[in-house]
This record gives C-alpha cells, sequence and structure tokens, in this order.
C-alpha cells in the first residue's frame, strides 16, 4: 500500500469504519476530518489523527458520509484532485447532483457506492434466477437501531429491491417520524420492470434490541426466504434478548478491503454497484412519492 | 345452541363443524349443500364421533332454515351467496355465522346487517384468527400497555395458489387473493388498534398463475386513522408444496415497544422420505372452537359477539378499496 492516507469524512458509524481501515492500514495512513466539531480539542479517534482541513494530496482517497449536502461537497472535492471517493448513499441531495457526481468521475471507476450485506442479497438474487420460475413477488424488509441520515438507510432498501428483482418501473411510498425527530420508518411498494410486485420496509424505530431483515423472493415455481430471526446469533441476558447476526468479518471491512485493494489495483471497487443510476432513480422517485402521496414512475 | 351448517363451499365450514361438535353449549343438527360430495369430511367426522348427533341432511337451505328447531346458522358458501342466505336465515329467525369475506358489495353489507337487526338476531362474522391463542396473548398485552400506543404495522397471510373452483370464479367469490386473505390481517389490525383504515394503495395482479381470472398476488401499503402506518401482503404466492398454512403474521411497532406473532407458527413438520411431501400440523388451540364458542355464549347471553358484521362490513370496505387502487393507479381514501 502506498503513503496515501484514506480520508474519513463525516462521524457516521465512525468507530466501525476506522477499524475497518485500521486493520487494513498503517494507523498513520488514515485520518479523519472533522468528526465531531464539538470535541476539536481531540487529535484523534480510536488512535486515528483527526484532520481539521482538506489534505493536499495529490490523490485523494476518501470515505465520505456525514450529512447529505457536505457528502455532495466533499466527493467534488476528493474527485477534482483526481481521487477516488467511496461515497455512503445516497449520492449526492438529488438526482442531478448524483448524475454530475457520476460524470465528473467518468463513471464509476473513481466513484464506489458501497451496497450494504452484499453477500445475502446477492445469494438470494443468485438462487431466485433457477428454479423458481419468473419471479412475481419481492418482499425485503430491514429493521436496524437508528442511523445519523435516514435517506441512507432507505437507500440500502431500494438498492436490495433492485438487487433482488431488477429495475423498478414505479413505486408509491410513505414515510414517518414514529419515534424521533426525523423520518424513521418508510413503507413502499410498486412494480418491477417485468411487473412483478415488491414491498420494501424500513424502520429504524423498533427498540433497540430488536432487529430483523427479511428477504422473500417468491416465483411462478418456488420461493427463497431468509429471515434473520430465524437463523441469527442470540444473546439472552438479565438486560434482555440480543439479535445479531455473526461475522467473521463486519460489512465494513469487507467493504474497506475491497476498496483499498481496487485502490491499489486501479480496478473496479466490487463492492460497489456497477450501475448505479437505476437505484440512484428509484431512490429518488420514492422521495418524490413520500413529499407528494402518489404513485411516481421510474 | 341447535346450529345448522349451510353449504361446505369453504372448506372452513369442517372447522367450524368439529369445533361445534367439541362444544357442550353447542349441538349440530342439520346441514345442507346441493353438493352431496361436499358433505363427506362432516359425515366422516360424524362416523368417528363417539357421541355423534343425528343430523338430518339437505340439499336445499330453505328446508333446513324451515326447521325450528334450527336457532343458529354457520354460512360458508361461496362469496357471492351470502349475502342471501344470511338475508334468509335472519329472516327465519335464525343467528347467523357468516364465512368471511362477509360479501362482495357494501351495500350487501348493509342488507345483511338490517336484515339481522330488523329480526333481532345476531350476526356475526367468522374472523377466526381474532381467537388465535397467540393472538388473543397479544392482545391482552396491548391493551395492558406493554408496547404503548401501536405506530406501525406488518401482516401477511400466505396461501398455496387456487387453481380450480369457486375461489378463482370472480362471479362467485367477488376477486381473488385480496378478497380472500386482507380481511383476516384488516381485521386483526382494526382490533388491535381500535381505528379505521383511512387509505389504501394496492398493487395487485394474475402472475402465480397467468390462466386463472382473479388475483393471485398483492401488497397493500395502507393508512388507519391517526396515521398509524400499515402494510399487507395477501398473496396466494406460495409453492404447491409448501409446509406452512395460512401464515397469518403480524408486526406491531408501539411507542414502548413491539410484538410479532404468527397464528400457526408453532406447527409441528412432518416430513415423508418417501414422497417428498412436507406438511405442517398446528398444535396450538382451535381458534375455530373459540370463535364458535363466543358466538354461542354472545346467543345465549344476549351480548354483542366479539367479531360482529360492522367488522366484515369494515373488510369489505378495505377489499373495495384496494381493487379500486389498483384500477386507478392511486391511493384511495376511505369514507
Amino acid at each position: 500500500m502506498g503513503n496515501q492516507s484514506v480520508l474519513l469524512v463525516g462521524a457516521d458509524n465512525l468507530a466501525e469504519r476506522a477499524a475497518a481501515y485500521k486493520r487494513l492500514l498503517p494507523t498513520d495512513a488514515i485520518a479523519i476530518l472533522k468528526p465531531d466539531s464539538s470535541d476539536e480539542s481531540r487529535n484523534t479517534f480510536l488512535g486515528v489523527p483527526v484532520a481539521h482541513d482538506w489534505p493536499d494530496d495529490d490523490a485523494v482517497v476518501a470515505d465520505i458520509a456525514g450529512d447529505i449536502a457536505s457528502r455532495s461537497f466533499s466527493a467534488r472535492h476528493a474527485l477534482e484532485r483526481g481521487g477516488r471517493a467511496i461515497i455512503h448513499p445516497p449520492l449526492g441531495d438529488s438526482l442531478a447532483n448524483a448524475e454530475a457526481i457520476l460524470a465528473a468521475a467518468g463513471g464509476s471507476a473513481r466513484v464506489a457506492l458501497p451496497i450494504h450485506y452484499t453477500h445475502k442479497y446477492e445469494a438470494a438474487a443468485r438462487s431466485a434466477r433457477s428454479g423458481i420460475g419468473d419471479i412475481i413477488t419481492v418482499r425485503a424488509i430491514r429493521i436496524f437501531p437508528p442511523t445519523q441520515v435516514w435517506q441512507q438507510s432507505f437507500f440500502h432498501l431500494v438498492e436490495s429491491l433492485v438487487m433482488l428483482g431488477g429495475p423498478l418501473r414505479r413505486v408509491y411510498a410513505r414515510a414517518a417520524a414514529l419515534k424521533s425527530s426525523t423520518t424513521d420508518t418508510v413503507f413502499c411498494n410498486g412494480r418491477y420492470a417485468n411487473d412483478a410486485i415488491f414491498y420494501g420496509e424500513m424502520s429504524t424505530a423498533y427498540p433497540s434490541q430488536y432487529s430483523k431483515e427479511v428477504i422473500e423472493i417468491t416465483g411462478r415455481d418456488g420461493m427463497v426466504e431468509y429471515d434473520s430471526n430465524a437463523r441469527s446469533f442470540w444473546l439472552a441476558s438479565e438486560n434482555g434478548i440480543s439479535l445479531t447476526e455473526a461475522y467473521h468479518r463486519t460489512p465494513y471491512e469487507k467493504m474497506a478491503a475491497a476498496y483499498l485493494q481496487a485502490w491499489e489495483t486501479s480496478a473496479e471497487f466490487a463492492a460497489s454497484l456497477p450501475d448505479p443510476l437505476p437505484v440512484i432513480r428509484s431512490f429518488w422517485a420514492a422521495i418524490k412519492s413520500i413529499e407528494d402521496n402518489e404513485v411516481v414512475s421510474i | 345452541m341447535n346450529i345448522g351448517a349451510i353449504s361446505f363451499d369453504h372448506g372452513h365450514q369442517n372447522g367450524y363443524v368439529s369445533a361445534i361438535l367439541e362444544l357442550p353449549s353447542a349441538q349440530l343438527v342439520a346441514a345442507a349443500d346441493p353438493i352431496p360430495e361436499q358433505l363427506q369430511s362432516m359425515q366422516a367426522m360424524l362416523a368417528a364421533h363417539p357421541e355423534a348427533p343425528d343430523v338430518k341432511v339437505f340439499s336445499d337451505y330453505h328446508e333446513l332454515l324451515a326447521l325450528d328447531e334450527v336457532e343458529a346458522v354457520s354460512i360458508c358458501s361461496a362469496n357471492a351467496d351470502h349475502a342471501q342466505m344470511t338475508i334468509d336465515a335472519a329472516q327465519a329467525g335464525k343467528h347467523v355465522l357468516c364465512e368471511k369475506p362477509l360479501c362482495i358489495t357494501l351495500e350487501e353489507a348493509d342488507a345483511m346487517i338490517a336484515a339481522c337487526r330488523n329480526a333481532g338476531v345476531v350476526l356475526c362474522t367468522a374472523y377466526p384468527c381474532r381467537f388465535a391463542p397467540v393472538a388473543w396473548q397479544a392482545k391482552q398485552r396491548v391493551d395492558a400497555g406493554e408496547i404503548g400506543d401501536i405506530l406501525a404495522m406488518h401482516g401477511t397471510n400466505h396461501l398455496r395458489p387456487f387453481t380450480e373452483g369457486w375461489f378463482i370464479d370472480p362471479q362467485r367469490s367477488g376477486g381473488g387473493t385480496i378478497r380472500d386473505h386482507i380481511v383476516h390481517v384488516t381485521d386483526l389490525m382494526r382490533w388491535f388498534t381500535g381505528k379505521e383504515v383511512v387509505e389504501v394503495y394496492a398493487e395487485g395482479d394474475t402472475l402465480k398463475r397467468p390462466h386463472i381470472a382473479v388475483d393471485d398476488v398483492a401488497i397493500l401499503v395502507e393508512t388507519f386513522e391517526g396515521g398509524i402506518m400499515a402494510s399487507t401482503d395477501p398473496s396466494w404466492n406460495r409453492p404447491e408444496n409448501w409446509s406452512k398454512w395460512g401464515n397469518v403474521y403480524l408486526r406491531l411497532l408501539g411507542t414502548r415497544g413491539m410484538i410479532e406473532f404468527e397464528i400457526t407458527g408453532q406447527a409441528l413438520v412432518r416430513t415423508e422420505a418417501k414422497s417428498g411431501a412436507i406438511s405442517s400440523i398446528d398444535t396450538s388451540e382451535s381458534m375455530n372452537y373459540y370463535l364458535l364458542k363466543d358466538f354461542c355464549e354472545t346467543i345465549l347471553a344476549g351480548r354483542s359477539p366479539l367479531v360482529t358484521g360492522e367488522d366484515g362490513r369494515a373488510g369489505v370496505a378495505a377489499v373495495l378499496a384496494a381493487y379500486q387502487s389498483i384500477a386507478e393507479g392511486r391511493p384511495i381514501r376511505i369514507g
């Protein structure tokens, strides 16, 4: 690995992201850009140096989270310097912005849009491609602890639906702030391009000890189903019951490893969407449906 | 309580007959169906029963209604016949347990409710899921405030596809999986929240078996009074060798917690090596038993049943809104 640093931008899941890169790079090859403006007296986080200004490196490799507007700004900053950027979804604060970022990057080679839990959804989609006939319905449900940017969780839901059943044709979505000051729950349904029907549910409003991930693909001749609570790791204590998944490497660690490998070899980032625009367009169509309470064609 | 069973078009009638045979407060006295073969399961149950009652059998249900000893009837015909049979039974002075969905149109529902009210007889919609032990316990916990106020719900009711019979004849069924299944989930959601559905957006189609004339897959996103979010998957999209039955599942998010349950989730699974058949055997207490028990106690005590004709009407309203949503491609307001 060269001498350039990976710059972590934004405080979303910072501990997991920093830990993932620290395992793969020398500690001083990572920097965090202003993770917490209220605590600038700190100059390290988990032993990682905190940078207060964008570095002057010729080739910046950035892992960008944070609020949506600053993601776009940071992405353009990295790309204009000829760098590579892994940008946590959604890519920009509008469809036009996302398209502009992709255009500025000259395609997806320098911009990575990480996919969540790739292995599970890819396995389900692969399994559904043979033996169950034409897909007729897809259900994807993702109930997780709160995140700082709800659009990121919802984007991953849309991405999952597209991965499982193909491009969406139309979407209807409803969102609400059920237990917090910002949106924490989204229900959506609609049609795939091939007429199959989908349902997606994202919620961060459930009790912290509860999580659930459901993947269900039905076809004319069979079905594929996954329920995290039926197959997950259970921990019961006096404080309650914890449901989680058991990993050898967390999704962040796998993502970081794939990203750094792509950086070293100048290859495509394997954990990114190869063609992100259909997902991005579906995501913004769902956002419009939420705003207007109407069905939106894609 | 002397009960007559009218029509075995819907297989649920056999479950209700079984419950009647077990109930100390009920007696099966007559059965009517124009198709003799549809009575075979009932006759087998009677043959196996140690104290089998003497059940009069008719091909025309009007003859059953003419019997003075019949005090109440269980109607399990094709959906399109529910209204006329219920009105005839009410006019004959018989209390009515009517299979879900209550009927096809809201006008029929209003006529059924009015006929029973005018005759002074009970009209109960057969929503047995309210009587499943897990649903009952969940309701008690919700009513005790254990999860706070309900904010969001997701429910399912799945089945293997129907490929023949009145279920896929739109003239007799009034529709497919939406007509058949959302009424169970919608009723549970209404029961748990005490709120009505106010808006429905539905996607539905005939995709599992494209040759049939009714919808077999659907997914609904609904809004209840107070802005409660809900969604329902009622599809007949399971494979023919699917081991479960019903998959009536509900997940409730409240202000202080959550509950999820599946009515038929705790079942024995039986696998046969030679045939490859996999089947599940429900091990919970019979929800049909408690449905019939409540029906009989309602009549004997002169009180209102747990599930009324109005509850059946609300299910029909949700069904009609879903079909209108599909036809017009937009969310539909109810009421």
